[in-house]
């Protein structure tokens, strides 16, 4: 790996964020909807909708307001929200740690999962604990994350009243609590990760447990155990973090639903109501926080490989 | 091959919740009951309302601002109720009282108001209020720059707000605005403001009034506490010391959080769980009929909705029984005009009782013997809208008419119908307090509210007359008449009022629904 790679990854992550910028910009001014009508609910009429669109500035040709945020935008400053007219960076901030505690206890309850029943169902391919788990992820692919919150919510806290059913403290003021919390949200995203972890290790393994090098590893008399896990699993190991990379993209958007339901202060609830409020400033940067963060985690997954593998090399 | 057996018991588990769902929230009535001492009818000898606590409040949606001249919102609007307050108010009973203002009187010439205001009362920040105050607030209001919806609330821009002294303000119309003490009583919108809650860039993040409550934290829109105002002119009141709001959006979380004692009280509560909410015995459910009205606005610059006689044959065939039932799981009054039976100013005009005969007659001889096509628009931000859609398009099957659905979010549903593109859409107006309200801004010519296109210069006439004046006796008659008029021509097609309903537990004391949905806290203590 050498700096050369490094600059070339960097400068094309800054074009692709540019890009995405620009083409969520396009599509949300093309969507019907007006956020001076939504402000100014079944109050708005002619008048009123006219002179609150001039003074947010979305009279302005569309290329000019593109510029002017993206100016605004490279020097720190995400403008306002048209909705309730704070500054945009500060409260993307503020709901940013929510998301992320959320999307990374949820990836690593999927990796419990998916890890070890991916691993075994490999290695037992085709015997009654493969098919077991082979229908069990397939449910688990397939439930949607918004029912298995509620599921979960009037089980766990309803009937039991073993946890709070919605709600956020945060972690410095009350660990325990906020642990309490962020349980039921977790296991909802971390179960459907971890079906799908599941069947991608799994295929992953069963790839790698076929190959030659096994065959031999086998036949020079190591335990079990070292083969999986030193030679079969390094090696699959590849697949499984493009996998994983994979996952922490579906994650940082499917937390929406979850945010959602759970009342969970986070990104994706506010991105989801930015939306539906067509408050532009907003949405734009929360895709821009969303977008930055993935091509980060895409290039901490790519330079991953060099760690990994040893062979690769980028000409 | 413990992980599978782990994971298959988990999903067991999981399964069979599911399964017990319907019996589960019977069940959850465990008979601990008794550790809580807060019998509902506890005899009033004891010492009355108890001092402090904090009432942790679930909201459905987040504030969008709490700027009272920008908000629209309905949760930012009950936040301000608490924080701001009016030179007039509205009590349980729907009188008008005197609250910042001790009293008021209306010039010969009907142009001018004069309002005498109460001494000693402080902002959140320690200073006084006084009629400067008042003409700051009210200036901002109707400011054209401040962009306010609210604005017509105190009037139109040329208003004129006059400080005669400290503690007296005139206000002068260009036309007589006889309910205009009404008119600022309606919300917050017109509440007083200590300028001093405005910043640099022009915004107001924290509003400061001079209400029971004030705001001590803003988490973004996710968290908000309201804690007492100790210099309340009102003595003895508020009774509690904080009030802990969070927005909750999923209707099953934010009952299982009453429920479970996360929350104190929430506001609203899905009607189709109305009954088993009123069985648990750990929750209080209390309703009081809206001041409000779901309809059917026809588009009058479209045929055939133009021609009278199709929107009466409309108003005929409805079933309001039958659509109360679907929209609102029957917790409504059907309705046949604008004023429910909880408002004094309910009138009785009832000229369409189901009658799907006449209806089709109607057609007939407006030339559509075999019925047409159309096109319903509810949205989908109003869950209710669409269920009544939905057996609406049955009931108009009955007469020939084939009508389909188009339910938009809230955003592309304004557009639509802000723009008379649409055939005939399906919303709802509340908390309407005066006479006012049910009729000028949604039907006057022309007017902000007008989105049918509805025009009758007889109607205008007798509702001009309505606002220009203030005693109740004289008005009431010539609503009465201008009521005739509206539902005669049918721009709106009324379908049924439905019922507030607010639930809490037992041991909050104090707090009453109201019919215009406000939601009081001060009066509000905790049995504990």
């Amino acid at each position: 790996m050498n700096t050369s790679y490094l600059i070339q990854r960097l400068f094309l992550t800054l074009i692709v964020l540019l890009g995405v910028t620009f083409v969520v910009f396009l599509i949300i001014h093309l969507v019907p909807g007006d956020p001076a009508r939504v402000i100014l609910g079944v109050q708005a009429n002619e008048q009123n909708v006219a002179a609150l669109r001039e003074r947010l500035g979305l009279n302005r040709p569309f290329l000019v307001q593109y510029a002017d945020w993206l100016w605004n935008a490279a020097h720190g400053d995400f403008g306002k929200s048209l909705i309730t007219g704070q500054p945009v960076g500060p409260q993307l901030m503020q709901r940013l740690p929510a998301t992320l505690q959320l999307a990374i206890a949820g990836l690593l309850i999927g990796m419990l999962i998916g890890f070890p029943a991916g691993i075994i169902s490999a290695i037992k391919s085709g015997t009654t604990t493969d098919i077991v788990t082979s229908v069990l992820s397939q449910i688990g692919v397939t439930i949607p994350d918004f029912w298995l919150g509620i599921m979960l919510v009037i089980l766990f806290s309803l009937t039991l009243g073993w946890l709070p059913p919605s709600g956020y403290t945060p972690p410095e003021q009350d660990f325990g609590d906020w642990l309490a919390h962020l349980i039921l949200p977790a296991v909802t995203v971390g179960v459907i990760s971890g079906a799908i972890q599941t069947r991608f290790i799994r295929s992953a393994m069963l790839e790698v447990l076929h190959e030659n090098y096994v065959r031999s590893a086998r036949a020079k008399g190591l335990g079990e155990r070292t083969v999986i896990i030193r030679h079969a699993l390094r090696n699959a190991m590849i697949t499984i973090v493009t996998v994983i990379g994979l996952q922490i993209t579906a994650l940082l958007s499917a937390v929406v639903v979850v945010e959602v339901v759970f009342a969970w202060p986070g990104l994706g609830r506010l991105a989801l109501d930015a939306v539906l409020d067509r408050d532009y400033p907003l949405l734009q940067g929360a895709v821009f926080i969303v977008a930055a963060m993935l091509a980060l985690v895409n290039l901490g997954i790519d330079l991953l490989y060099f760690f990994i593998d040893p062979r690769i090399e980028y000409a | 091959m413990k992980w599978a057996s782990i994971l298959m018991i988990g999903f067991l588990l999981v399964g069979l919740a599911a399964c017990a769902v319907p019996t589960v929230t019977q069940e959850a009535a465990p008979p601990a009951v008794e550790e809580e001492a807060a019998p509902t009818e506890e005899p009033v000898a004891e010492e009355g309302p108890k001092y402090g606590g904090t009432l942790n409040v679930a909201f459905q949606n987040e504030w969008a601002g709490l700027d009272p001249h920008t908000v629209s919102s309905y949760s930012s609007y009950q936040i301000l109720n608490n924080v701001l307050e009016g030179l007039t108010f509205y009590d349980d009973e729907l009188n008008l009282i005197p609250w910042l203002a001790e009293s008021w009187e209306q010039s010969e010439d009907g142009l001018t108001w004069t309002f005498k205001l109460r001494e000693g009362v402080k902002f959140h920040n320690g200073r006084e209020m006084t009629a400067e105050d008042v003409k700051w607030s009210f200036e901002r209001l109707i400011d054209p720059e401040t962009g306010s919806g609210n604005a017509a609330r105190v009037g139109p821009p040329e208003t004129k707000i006059e400080v005669i002294d400290d503690y007296t303000v005139a206000i002068t119309h260009p036309e007589p605005f006889g309910i205009f003490p009404q008119s600022i009583g309606f919300d917050k919108s017109s509440g007083i403001m200590a300028k001093e809650s405005v910043s640099e860039d022009g915004l107001v993040a924290v509003p400061i009034g001079t209400g029971p409550f004030k705001i001590a934290e803003v988490e973004g829109t996710t968290r908000l506490v309201l804690e007492k105002h100790e210099d309340y002119w009102q003595e003895g009141l508020p009774y509690l010391d904080k009030i802990e709001l969070v927005p909750i959006p999923d209707d099953t979380v934010r009952e299982t959080a009453l429920r479970g004692g996360e929350v104190d009280w929430v506001l609203t509560i899905a009607p189709q769980n109305y009954d088993s909410l009123n069985e648990d015995p750990d929750v209080v459910v209390a309703t009081a009929p809206q001041l409000s009205y779901d309809y059917i606005g026809m588009n009058l610059t479209r045929e055939p909705f133009d021609d009278v006689r199709v929107r009466q044959a409309i108003a005929l065939a409805l079933d309001r029984e039958q659509l109360c039932e679907a929209g609102f799981f029957g917790l409504c009054e059907p309705l046949q005009a604008p004023v429910g039976t909880g408002s004094p100013w309910h009138f009785g005009y009832e000229p369409y009782d189901q009658d799907v005969e006449r209806a089709k007659e109607l057609l007939a001889e407006a030339g559509y013997p075999d019925g047409f096509e159309m096109e319903l628009l509810p949205t989908t931000q109003y869950g209710e809208t669409v269920r009544a859609a939905q057996v609406l398009q049955q009931q108009l099957a009955e007469i020939g008419i084939d009508a389909s659905i188009n339910a938009p979010e809230w955003s592309e549903w304004l557009e639509l119908e802000g723009n008379f593109l649409y055939d005939a859409y399906i919303c709802n107006w509340n908390g309407l307090i005066d006479a006012d309200q049910y009729y000028y801004l949604q039907h006057h010519t022309d007017l902000v509210f007008n989105f049918t296109g509805y025009s009758n210069p007889e109607f205008d006439e007798l509702v001009d007359a309505g606002r220009a004046i203030s005693d109740f006796d004289e008005r009431y008659p010539i609503y009465e008449t201008a009521d005739k008029i509206l539902v005669d021509d049918a721009p709106y097609i009324y379908m049924y009022n439905k019922k507030e309903i607010r639930a809490y537990a037992p041991y909050v004391k104090g707090f009453v629904v109201r019919p215009d949905q406000a939601n009081n806290f001060w009066p509000v203590w905790l049995d504990k």
